[in-house]
């Protein structure tokens, strides 16, 4: 310590650092508050742009209430749906959704998928459930090619994956059945959809939608249990 | 003194000055002038094949980035006007398109050769593992170069291989997400990978082929596996 002081240029006036109690010198002090600040000040120069450019990754899921359209881009009103078939409806995101804050940014492809109105009495046989209408989204399950619907079933171009009416995975590599679309009727009597889950392949339906190959069941779902 | 050994003074005047300031003639000479083990072989060339690829891809994608517009909406007419309407568009174009297929068969080449070769044993470890990352760093190129072209090969293409990096154990949301910049496929995804082709992977490419040739240089040429009972292959034996 007395050498750091005998060599350090403009010591302290009131005597040696030592003398004063003191255990680290000006020049040591110095040099740790310039690392110190300079680390303060490099993360808050690092932390905004890795922050920005991870940001996409921990998004979370997605939440929106958008017109069903027709092929035409006309709104979809669910009494002129046709009963036990399926009828292709795509959700245009950037002009339809109501207030900006509810809008996804620029979207490119719209969503499409396939809505059958079901005749009274049905049961869905993968969910168990009896509900008014069953909207599936076209997005393949197994790597996000668009499924193609053939008589009441579904084929995916890409990889040979194939669907029966229910989603239900009958060919093909996909890990799990197709995705459902959530959606509502409004007062004006269109169809609105609300979100999108994924489903299990013995038919229980998730509060998040997995991505294309990931499993929902068995032993590989553990994988991917969280999702953004 | 005649003119032409006046420029050559002059020009030996120029070449001084700046080796006293650089020491650059030294660094080139250490360089290129350098012992290399019997049995070099035009194996031992494909890595400055790459190289020379590397430059070229970079030069021409410098080049196509004056006239390619990265947005959903003028993309794939920018490149179909780089193709049709440029002069000489369609040379550069199909320089950058064909010297990606040639870079990713030479690196396999230069792969297999090094391996062959025994490159990654003491002492060159080091080397083989910053070649092992600039073989995932020039597919990362590859890929994210596909989705440029905007059309629905390219897309669906890209699609697929997104959601192929979106089923790795765990991480594969997050990076499903990231990749494609949300939750959706938007048009962000293609000023994202146009980002990542452009800027972030050949910067990061260029410093690793740069520590590539340093210890390349440094440790010297791999000698043939089977000229290794030679002492001249040694780079001990040549200090």
């Amino acid at each position: 310590m007395a050498d750091d002081q005998a060599t350090e240029p403009g010591g302290s006036a009131g005597g040696s650092d030592a003398a004063l109690g003191q255990s680290v010198s000006r020049g040591q002090f110095l040099t740790k508050a310039t690392i110190g600040m300079g680390a303060v000040l490099g993360g808050m120069v690092a932390v905004p742009p890795v922050a920005m450019m991870l940001a996409p990754a921990v998004g979370g899921q997605r939440r929106f209430r958008v017109p069903a359209l027709d092929e035409q881009g006309t709104p979809i009103r669910v009494e002129d749906l046709p009963v036990g078939e399926f009828a292709k409806f795509v959700l245009h995101f950037p002009e339809e959704l109501p207030t900006e804050d509810e809008r996804p940014r620029d979207y490119v492809r719209d969503r499409v998928g396939f809505v059958r109105r079901n005749p009274e009495g049905f049961t869905d046989a993968l969910t168990g459930k009896s509900e008014q209408l069953t909207l599936i989204s076209n997005r393949c399950v197994h790597l996000g090619c668009p499924v193609q619907e053939t008589g009441g079933q579904f084929v995916c171009p890409c990889h040979g994956g194939a669907y029966d009416g229910d989603g239900q995975r009958t060919e093909g590599p996909p890990p799990r059945p197709l995705d459902r679309f959530d959606w509502e009727v409004g007062e004006d009597g269109y169809l609105y959809v609300t979100g999108e889950h994924s489903l299990t392949p013995d038919g229980r339906e998730l509060d998040s939608v997995y991505g294309p190959g990931q499993p929902t069941a068995g032993p590989q779902s553990l994988f991917f249990k969280f999702q953004p | 003194m005649g003119i032409t050994q006046q420029a050559r003074n002059a020009a030996v005047d120029v070449a001084d000055g700046i080796e006293d300031r650089t020491g650059l003639i030294g660094y080139h000479r250490w360089f290129l002038f350098r012992n290399v083990p019997r049995g070099i072989s035009i194996w031992h060339s494909l890595g400055f094949a790459l190289l020379v690829v590397f430059v070229l891809q970079a030069i021409t994608g410098a080049i196509l980035a004056m006239y390619y517009q990265p947005a959903a909406n003028t993309a794939y007419e920018s490149i179909v006007a780089i193709t049709t309407q440029y002069d000489w568009g369609w040379v550069v174009r199909g320089m950058h398109k064909w010297g990606a297929s040639v870079m990713i068969v030479l690196l396999f080449l230069h792969m297999a050769a090094s391996f062959v070769m025994g490159a990654y044993r003491y002492p060159r470890e080091l080397t083989w593992i910053t070649g092992v990352l600039i073989f995932a760093l020039m597919m990362g190129m590859g890929f994210t170069g596909y989705l440029l072209v905007w059309d629905n090969r390219a897309f669906w293409a890209t699609v697929v291989g997104i959601n192929i990096n979106g089923t790795a154990p765990f991480l594969g949301p997050y990076i499903l997400d990231f990749l494609r910049g949300g939750p959706e496929y938007t048009g962000q995804i293609i000023a994202r990978f146009y980002a990542i082709h452009m800027l972030h992977i050949p910067g990061a490419l260029a410093a690793l082929i740069g520590l590539h040739i340093y210890l390349v240089t440094r440790l010297g040429v791999t000698p043939a596996p089977w000229k290794t009972d030679d002492p001249a292959n040694h780079p001990e034996a040549w200090s």
